[in-house]
């Protein structure tokens, strides 16, 4: 299976159908995170989009993104794998506080979130499914259960992809940020959206 | 321009004030810091970098690291994610201030040149705006002033009684921070009257306070625009608004001239690029000072914001203005008219501004015709602390039935402490 359109996906194209699509529910229930890989490779294009979004005090919002994504996958689960050090907010300095600082991606220069396979529900032909799966998020050397909801529409060989999920940061020994009196809250969304083609 | 005349002057003689003052007679003065297209930047809101939670004014910390981070330009690509440093700070960080106290200062100078059809060309220095200011926190309770000196032009914010040359205070207010993120903040005092979209800009048609046009626009301006009165105000993410009882300007004398009422707006950011507002004013005074009648006016509006580049933001501002006069008076101020603002503000390189604005504005009086602007400007902050602009001004004014062409060329150049 190769997933294009935004993503192309270099497969062992042996496998069966459906276990190329669990390994795309778990992309789509990655939710943000992104892949550079083993046995599959991910390839960014087309409007597909992954975003963190964490809010401060005084109605601060920022958003950072990120067009990286690697996928795994073993007979039990798939991981999908983000550099976090290809993350970007728009503001230089503060991707340096967050590298640096907060993620310490020196240290943990990237985070993967692992999706069982039992949880994923595949769409057939021309319909949509969508559910939630308990996964688990690997970040800054911590473990943490989180819970992914994901949608996945179904059209000829490809697939629509969306996925989301909310971390803690404190689940994960990050520090809050704080910068110059503004704090950081420490709940972060997670979004993936993508289009991935059954080759 | 003084706030006492014209009550017995012809209609003519007064619209030919209105040009004089378009034409810098005055209306030409201080402007403090306000930016809109930080929304290019995913900053909505304005209580992060500003004291004053609508915008514009004293800074926060944060909003002096913006200054320097995200403001004026870097010259070194090494530069872009480099610590502001103490450079940001008062005084360029001569000295530390303690964490509960706010320290500013503003200075703008500029030089016009104007021209309108049939009159002399105007050239002439300006002292735009030599301003201080400061806050005071204790826990959630804020004191916030402002105190300056005026040339001629911010009249309505004056402490003294010259004709001239006068001490001034812009704002001045007490306020209580509430709720677990400082969400909502009560202030009572002088403030800048919240409406629609707030802007360094403050002779544009939907503003214009007291000069041009009559001061046909809202009268929001944040050069002494500002009024006493009670406001609560309201920021979360992706939402904002601030409702203002308004009890008159109480530097205004004499007391009849003071406008009672409210004004307000409520701005939602579906997202960190795209943002869009009402607003809405209400206010009644026994005697308007510019047509010496009681006179109800009302502004009703639309605005919005949008980045859909990093390099670009489109703002604009619509609003329905109306005005009513008591019966039995003459209704030559009274009607309906509209003020609207489109502008574009391209930011190719950091820190350096093309600006376009379009406006046009149909005053709210009988018998007025519509007139129209359009400014083509260019802002470089291009040091700490330090910006220099030019504004290139035509305007078709409508006088009577008739138009009037003006241009202007306004060159200033800004620094703040």
């Amino acid at each position: 299976m190769t997933i294009a359109r935004p993503f192309q996906w270099r497969a062992d194209t042996t496998k069966r159908d459906t276990t190329r699509a669990a390994v795309l529910l778990a992309l789509l229930a990655c939710a943000g995170m992104y892949p550079s890989n083993a046995r599959a490779k991910l390839a960014h294009q087309g409007a597909s989009s992954v975003q963190f979004t964490a809010l401060g005090s005084m109605g601060l919002k920022m958003v950072g993104t990120s067009s990286e994504l690697a996928i795994t996958e073993d007979a039990q689960s798939i991981s999908l794998l983000v550099k976090l050090t290809q993350l970007d907010t728009g503001i230089s300095l503060r991707d340096r506080h967050m590298r640096d600082k907060y993620l310490q991606v020196q240290k943990f220069p990237t985070t993967t979130l692992v999706v069982p396979r039992s949880g994923l529900k595949l769409p057939a032909q021309g319909a949509t499914s969508q559910g939630n799966v308990q996964a688990t998020l690997q970040l800054h050397g911590h473990e943490h259960p989180v819970s992914v909801q994901y949608q996945v529409q179904r059209h000829g060989t490809a697939f629509d992809v969306q996925g989301s999920l909310r971390l803690q940061m404190t689940d994960f020994d990050i520090i809050v940020p704080a910068y110059m009196g503004i704090t950081v809250k420490p709940d972060v969304d997670v979004v993936a959206k993508f289009v991935a083609a059954d080759l | 321009m003084t706030m006492d005349t014209r009550a017995t002057q012809p209609a003519l003689v007064r619209v030919g004030l209105a040009i004089a003052v378009v034409l810098g007679l005055g209306s030409w003065t201080g402007r403090a810091h306000a930016y809109g297209w930080m929304i290019a930047r995913d900053y909505t809101g304005c209580g992060t970098c500003h004291a004053d939670p609508s915008g514009g004014g004293l800074l926060t910390v944060y909003g002096r690291a913006q200054g320097e981070v995200l403001l004026r330009t870097r010259y070194s690509r090494v530069a872009a994610d480099e610590e502001p440093g103490r450079v940001k700070d008062f005084l360029f960080g001569a000295f530390a201030l303690p964490d509960s106290v706010l320290l500013g200062g503003e200075y703008r100078a500029g030089y016009l040149h104007s021209v309108a059809a049939g009159t002399a060309s105007i050239d002439k220095f300006l002292q735009m705006q030599s301003d201080l200011q400061g806050q005071v926190s204790f826990g959630r309770v804020r004191m916030n002033a402002s105190i300056g000196y005026d040339h001629n032009g911010a009249q309505a914010a004056r402490l003294t009684s010259a004709d001239r040359d006068n001490l001034i205070s812009r704002v001045h207010w007490l306020g209580v921070d509430l709720g677990a993120d400082n969400t909502w903040l009560v202030r009572v005092g002088r403030m800048n009257v919240p409406y629609g979209l707030r802007g360094i800009e403050h002779t544009f048609f939907i503003r214009s306070p007291t000069g041009p046009l009559f001061g046909a626009g809202v009268h929001d301006d944040i050069n002494a625009g500002q009024q006493h009165g009670v406001a609560l105000a309201y920021n979360v993410d992706g939402l904002r608004g601030e409702l203002m009882l308004i009890a008159g300007n109480l530097q205004l004398t004499p007391a009849a001239e003071r406008e009672q009422g409210y004004s307000g707006y409520l701005e939602w950011a579906p997202s960190v690029h795209v943002a869009v507002g009402v607003s809405t004013l209400i206010t009644q005074v026994s005697r308007e000072p510019l047509f010496q009648t009681a006179l109800t006016r009302q502004a009703h509006g639309l605005f919005g914001r949008f980045s859909p580049l990093r390099q670009l933001t489109i703002m604009s501002e619509v609003d329905l203005l109306v005005n009513a006069q008591p019966r039995g008076v003459s209704r030559a101020y009274s009607g309906t008219g509209y003020a609207a603002l489109l502008q574009a503000d391209c930011e190719p390189v950091q820190g350096l501004h093309f600006i376009l604005s379009g406006e046009a504005i149909a005053p709210p009086y009988v018998q007025t015709a519509t007139s129209y602007g359009g400014w083509g400007s260019v802002a470089w902050f291009f040091a700490p602390h330090t910006d220099v602009r030019v504004d290139a001004i035509l305007q078709s004014l409508g006088v009577g039935s008739q138009h009037v062409a003006a241009s202007t060329l306004l060159g200033q150049l800004h620094v703040y402490l």
